[in-house]
């Protein structure tokens, strides 16, 4: 008897789980073959009448983000669910769905990072349809190649970048007044100025990390690094290559122990960007590596005295993005929806919103950065670096190199204290 | 006398109690389990392979993993003696001592119960970071090296602060209330017969309120042995607690199988430890009498 209700309680919950389960595909819709023309996606996208955004990013992005929706669902007449979170629960809820067999999900447009787009891709949970080459403003992206690749991750067009972070040397004007303009000075620059340089935890921060790749290019060479890391993704060439001594005299690890040494609190790394910039606005550290929107946050909140804000892009470079972006879910219900909505975020109005109202931020499409508001306020913001200084960007941010080199450096760098 | 229920009955009406922890408690668990030998995968689809890779890679004396539970353990370990030591002579002194404005203090102590951990974290952050309050005043009285690191530093002493001060009158709670349960009048014989006061307190005092002061100290420690927002915040970027290297594994480097591996081995290290710390004191308190 004991036996049989156990047995009948198990069944029970198996059938409420199956319940649960929706395995229906009705409802999913999307172009499947050839390249539909533009005005049959529009068409499309308002019988579908709705489209849901999740998006992440910081509490001046969720404002910026919020009042683009207004317009979209004016110019449309297709209703917006704005979903703010953080791309890991994203992911992680697009995971359960398939696990679930949750044909039908209720997420249409996920903006993200190249990271958890290569880990969506890679589950089978990214639409894998080229849908950045049938929206046209696409067509005016900055470089076509990010149609292909971001982080040098591959999209296969199925990933739209959306906005254009920027790293780039914070300084503070007031106490330095010859920053290392290159690459080549930052160690004799560090070494000079004891305790004044920091970067933070590049596990915590996307500053730290940016640094620590660029810095990477810089030290071997960018055609070296670029013939190593554009070949497919090979998980020892990162760790052999971190510990040769490049032309300029040192291994990436050696470079940076050597650093380390001068540094503000050796030993010490700044949990995040946040915590990195903290420590510069109460005038510990003068020179450290800081995305452009933390600092323009801090200053527009009153955290960052405006006036001891120096910043600029070491030559020859600093790489460009993350270029965060957009894609498909594979269980999206509303995909020509999803096109539109990505289509608006790609207009020339909403990328010189990105400069002008959100700050901080450089554009994604061309037709921008030329108009005289947007130089007339990089000018004069102080939280952008010089104009000419982001007129050749280089998009060697490699994603999964990034990743190995995240987990190495705590083991061989924040270790060796 | 209490009318019998058959086994079969009970266990219906208790159905949805265990259906409900089952899925709450022991299937997460079970999933965890399964997932540090590669039979299923929390993270992306994979089909199921059995594996002792994770384990070999956590115990690998030269990998990060086993540094990272020793420095949570010994961490979490220094914090919760700090803590015994405090609570133990504020819930003496709150017990014996009367004075004016004694429920007013006795209130205050208690803040940080009513203080979620990540904003008591940030706090101390903000306390003890270079240039804040507590770091310029430690400093400018010369109880620490201006140049010493209170907060993600090496030796975690940002964590044992702020852990302190969270987990602190919880404990003083508990060995109040077990004092409370003292008979006064075996305190008051030892007075009588030439004892003095701190002598009684350590012969009387202390071996009748060991079951509070083991319940909070081990309650205290396994809260923060396994927790995440303190370390998260006050924590260097190495050595790190373990919760710290889980929630790296999963949400920078998708390693689910490491985070699981993990896991498991947080909760039976809590366990082990509740296990054997109970049956230390408890022959302690054998041999006492």
């Amino acid at each position: 008897m004991r036996g049989k209700v156990i047995i009948l309680v198990a069944l029970v919950a198996l059938l409420a789980i199956t319940a649960l389960a929706d395995t229906s595909t009705a409802g999913l819709t999307g172009p499947q073959g050839p390249i539909p023309s533009w005005d049959t996606v529009v068409q499309m996208a308002k019988q579908e009448g709705s489209v849901s955004w999740y998006a992440y990013g910081a509490e001046y992005d969720k404002l910026y983000f919020e009042s683009l929706i207004p317009k979209f669902e004016k110019q449309y007449g297709i209703k917006v669910n704005f979903i703010f979170g953080d791309w890991y629960a994203f992911l992680q809820k697009l995971l359960a769905e398939q696990k679930a067999g949750q044909n039908v999900g209720d997420m249409d447009l996920v903006f993200t990072w190249s990271i958890p787009f290569n880990d969506a891709w890679n589950a089978g949970v990214v639409w894998k349809y080229p849908w950045s080459y049938v929206i046209p403003n696409a067509r005016n992206i900055v470089d076509p190649y990010l149609l292909q690749y971001t982080d040098m991750i591959p999209t296969n067009g199925a990933f739209v970048p959306f906005i254009w972070w920027q790293v780039a040397f914070l300084y503070n004007k007031q106490m330095v007044k010859n920053p290392p303009q290159s690459w080549d000075d930052l160690m004799a620059w560090v070494k000079a100025n004891p305790g004044k340089f920091t970067y933070c935890d590049p596990n915590t921060g996307g500053s730290g990390h940016t640094f620590l790749i660029t810095l990477s290019q810089w030290l071997y060479g960018y055609d070296r690094y670029y013939n190593s890391m554009g070949m497919p993704y090979n998980k020892a060439l990162g760790s052999e290559l971190w510990n040769t001594v490049g032309p300029k005299g040192y291994s990436l690890w050696g470079y940076l122990k050597e650093l380390q040494k001068y540094m503000y609190q050796p030993g010490f790394y700044p949990a995040g960007n946040s915590a990195a910039i903290s420590l510069f606005s109460k005038g510990q550290v003068w020179l450290e590596p800081q995305w452009l929107d933390v600092t323009a946050s801090w200053i527009k909140q009153g955290l960052l005295d405006p006036n001891i804000v120096g910043l600029y892009i070491p030559k020859p470079t600093m790489d460009a993005g993350g270029m965060d972006g957009l894609f498909i879910p594979y269980n999206a219900p509303h995909k020509y929806a999803a096109m539109v909505l990505a289509n608006y975020l790609l207009s020339n109005e909403v990328q010189t919103g990105i400069v002008l109202d959100r700050g901080g931020a450089f554009p994604v499409v061309t037709g921008v950065m030329n108009k005289p508001e947007v130089i007339q306020a990089i000018k004069t913001q102080p939280y952008w670096v010089p104009l000419d200084s982001v007129t050749n960007p280089l998009w060697l941010r490699s994603g999964l190199y990034m990743d190995e080199l995240m987990k190495d450096w705590t083991q061989i760098i924040a270790k060796s204290q | 006398m209490k009318p019998k229920v058959k086994f079969s009955v009970a266990l219906l009406y208790l159905s949805p109690v265990i259906i409900f922890y089952s899925f709450i408690f022991v299937l997460p668990l079970i999933l965890v389990f399964l997932q540090s030998f590669g039979l299923y995968s929390l993270g992306p689809m994979k089909p199921p392979k059995f594996t002792l890779e994770y384990y070999l890679k956590f115990f690998d004396l030269k990998g990060p993993y086993l540094e990272s539970l020793w420095f949570s353990f010994w961490n979490s370990a220094l914090a919760t003696v700090i803590i015994s030591v405090i609570s133990f002579f504020l819930a003496i002194f709150f017990y014996f001592v009367n004075f004016k404005g004694k429920s007013f203090v006795s209130a205050t102590y208690k803040i940080p119960l009513f203080i979620p951990y990540l904003i008591s974290a940030f706090a101390w952050w903000n306390l003890l970071s270079p240039g804040g309050y507590a770091q310029r005043l430690l400093a400018a009285t010369g109880i620490v090296n201006p140049n010493m690191l209170l907060v993600n530093d090496p030796n975690g002493i940002g964590i044992i602060v702020a852990n302190v001060w969270m987990n602190f009158p919880y404990m003083v709670l508990l060995i109040t209330g077990t004092l409370k349960m003292i008979d006064p009048t075996l305190i008051e014989a030892a007075r009588t017969l030439g004892s003095t006061f701190w002598k009684s307190i350590f012969k009387i005092v202390l071996p009748l309120s060991m079951p509070g002061f083991l319940a909070g100290s081990i309650l205290s420690f396994i809260g923060m042995f396994g927790a995440f927002s303190v370390a998260f915040i006050l924590g260097a970027s190495w050595p790190q607690y373990m919760s710290i290297s889980i929630y790296n594994d999963v949400t920078q480097f998708s390693e689910y199988g490491m985070a699981s591996v993990q896991s498991v081995i947080y909760m039976i290290s809590a366990i082990l430890i509740t296990y054997f710390y109970t049956k230390i004191i408890a022959r302690l308190q054998g041999e006492r009498r």
